[in-house]
């Protein structure tokens, strides 16, 4: 099609414009209240002197989210790791080789199955096990959780990946003298790395963003996840704006970062690998 | 592309004399080695509690100062599933919800998939209209309550300039399920579009061409060209964004908690207080269990849907 000329132009690049506009004003909106004190968010001025207080009052002393941050660092790297490696392995297995009794394609069907369902399907007998084994309100809880989460999609993704290489690559090495250990090492992985870093990051912002099963494993600050720490400010009998919106700011950027990275992959990752741009 | 292995991998070939037992062993049963880990965490994280769900279901649990105490309740979850009013409340709240967020938000995608594929657009408008949905619901839930903030909120002053008077978006029971859908919408247009401009990118040219010479109008291409090519994207993406908006939780959770009264308190709500709040994790097992059947169906009537276009 071609570039439309006059008046339908003009429309289409002032539509484009509102939808731009309204896409970024929630995110201008939140971004400028934490920057206001709470005589200037409650007088709703546009025009203000900006202030850090809130994010002082935020990471400053006595405050837990310095800890929400940690645990969210940390539990999002766990499960990134192990989703992504162990999600990688099976799924190179798993295009590389056929398997008896199908038992590739029950796998693959039962991992689309784990990320269809309901998450909550899995979050209220995960609370019983962590429950029971004393994982409760701990970081490796909530990060086996995780992993669990984000394995279906490690592996699908990867898996999308490994299908895109030639299929002689690692032949060749095996007839060089290579263990299949041995080419998928040192000829597979470093082909699909771009992949592998992908998928780490769609684990990472998945991971990152989850609510619900930070919400029910953990209950102090010990485990707490940034997410919910953020989401009890909002709960509070007298909302403190500024400070949510700070939290919620300083939750954001990564993300955005992060979205950046893998844009060329985004399709790719939303529909599991089964739409490729 | 030629393709040799580094010389320190080979040093000693598996044919060779001198490789070890193990190594031997490793690479006949490689394929299985590396499904293991995979496996062992999917029957530990996912197998196991999707059976334990099943067990619960039939079971009733109690807070004792011992801790938490199970007992065998043969049907009574059912029993009490049939007659739960609350359950069909929440069933109907989650079909309005479900319904109205992905008919708008199908509906605006399209619209700015058009819009972007009708023209050069720069890489960057691109790209901002695909950041809603990277962020995460609970964040967004969060902007949007200050958006609507009926006191001091962007929204009530922009109206207040109009001289409407403030609303209170969330607490009117009316106001409140079109409010919530609003702010689905905002995020997953983002998704809509992103995967139907793909869907467009793709088709081929012949068609278009041939409208053309036809002399078809821009509507009629639209609507006989056009989106008979891109049924089977719209199938997926629907079927994406039904599953989806089905399972929301978090931005509803701090948008209106299903408040006011249960007036947005859709099934994932619904399952939630009866298992978090009300502590009834037994019977929560079982409205959970229901939840994963109708994903299921759900599931099931869009792959014949896919089958039927494709």
């Amino acid at each position: 099609m071609g570039t439309p000329r006059g008046v339908g132009r003009w429309l289409r690049r002032a539509a484009l414009g509102i939808a731009v506009a309204l896409t970024l004003l929630p995110f201008l909106w939140i971004a400028e209240t934490s920057l206001k004190d709470f005589k200037t968010i409650a007088q709703g001025m546009v025009f203000f002197r900006p202030t850090l207080d809130n994010y002082q009052g935020l990471f400053g002393q006595g405050s837990d989210f310095p800890r929400f941050f940690a645990n969210s660092v940390l539990v999002t790297l766990l499960a990134t790791l192990g989703a992504t490696i162990s999600g990688a392995l099976a799924a190179y297995s798993l295009v590389k080789f056929r398997f008896p009794w199908g038992v590739d394609r029950y796998l693959l069907g039962w991992l689309l199955f784990v990320r269809m369902v309901h998450p909550i399907a899995l979050a209220i007998p995960f609370f019983l096990i962590v429950k029971g084994l004393h994982l409760y309100d701990t970081r490796l809880g909530l990060a086996l959780a995780y992993t669990a989460l984000n394995l279906p999609f490690g592996v699908w993704m990867m898996r999308s990946f490994f299908d895109d290489l030639p299929e002689s690559l690692d032949e060749a090495a095996r007839i060089d003298g290579c263990s299949h250990f041995g080419a998928f090492r040192h000829v597979v992985v470093p082909l699909v790395a771009p992949g592998l870093a992908a998928t780490a990051i769609f684990t990472f912002v998945l991971s990152w963003n989850e609510y619900l099963f930070g919400l029910i494993l953990t209950e102090t600050p010990r485990a707490m996840t940034f997410p919910v720490g953020m989401a009890r400010l909002a709960h509070e009998v007298f909302v403190k704006w500024g400070e949510m919106s700070a939290a919620a700011t300083v939750f954001v950027i990564p993300v955005f970062v992060f979205a950046l990275l893998v844009q060329r992959h985004m399709i790719r990752g939303l529909t599991l690998g089964a739409v490729k741009s | 592309m030629p393709v040799k292995a580094p010389a320190h991998v080979a040093r000693y070939p598996l044919d060779h004399p001198q490789a070890s037992k193990l190594s031997v062993w490793a690479d006949r049963h490689f394929q299985y080695i590396m499904l293991l880990p995979g496996a062992l965490l999917l029957c530990a994280l996912t197998v196991y509690p999707l059976l334990l769900l099943l067990w619960m279901s039939f079971s009733t649990y109690q807070i004792t100062a011992g801790g938490l105490q199970s007992a065998f309740a043969g049907l009574h979850n059912l029993e009490t599933l049939a007659h739960d009013p609350g359950f069909l409340d929440s069933l109907k709240k989650t079909l309005a919800f479900v319904l109205g967020s992905v008919t708008l938000s199908f509906v605006l995608g399209l619209i700015l998939a058009m819009l972007v594929h009708g023209g050069s657009t720069h890489p960057a408008i691109r790209t901002v209209l695909m950041l809603p949905m990277m962020v995460a619901p609970i964040a967004v839930g969060m902007i949007w309550r200050l958006i609507y903030n009926p006191e001091f909120g962007p929204l009530n002053r922009l109206l207040g300039v109009w001289g409407i008077a403030p609303v209170a978006w969330l607490a009117q029971p009316q106001l409140a399920m079109p409010s919530i859908i609003l702010v689905d919408v905002w995020q997953w247009t983002a998704f809509n579009y992103l995967l139907l401009l793909a869907g467009l990118q793709t088709l081929p040219h012949e068609p278009f061409e041939a409208a053309r010479v036809d002399g078809a109008s821009e509507w009629q291409t639209f609507r006989y060209v056009t989106l008979p090519l891109l049924l089977p994207t719209i199938v997926l993406v629907l079927l994406f964004r039904t599953m989806d908006s089905f399972k929301a939780f978090d931005k509803l959770i701090v948008l209106t908690a299903g408040g006011p009264g249960t007036a947005t308190e859709v099934l994932s709500l619904y399952i939630y207080k009866v298992s978090f709040r009300y502590w009834q994790l037994g019977y929560g097992a079982l409205l959970a269990l229901v939840a994963v059947l109708i994903i299921v169906v759900i599931a099931r009537g869009y792959e014949r849907g896919i089958h039927a276009v494709a």
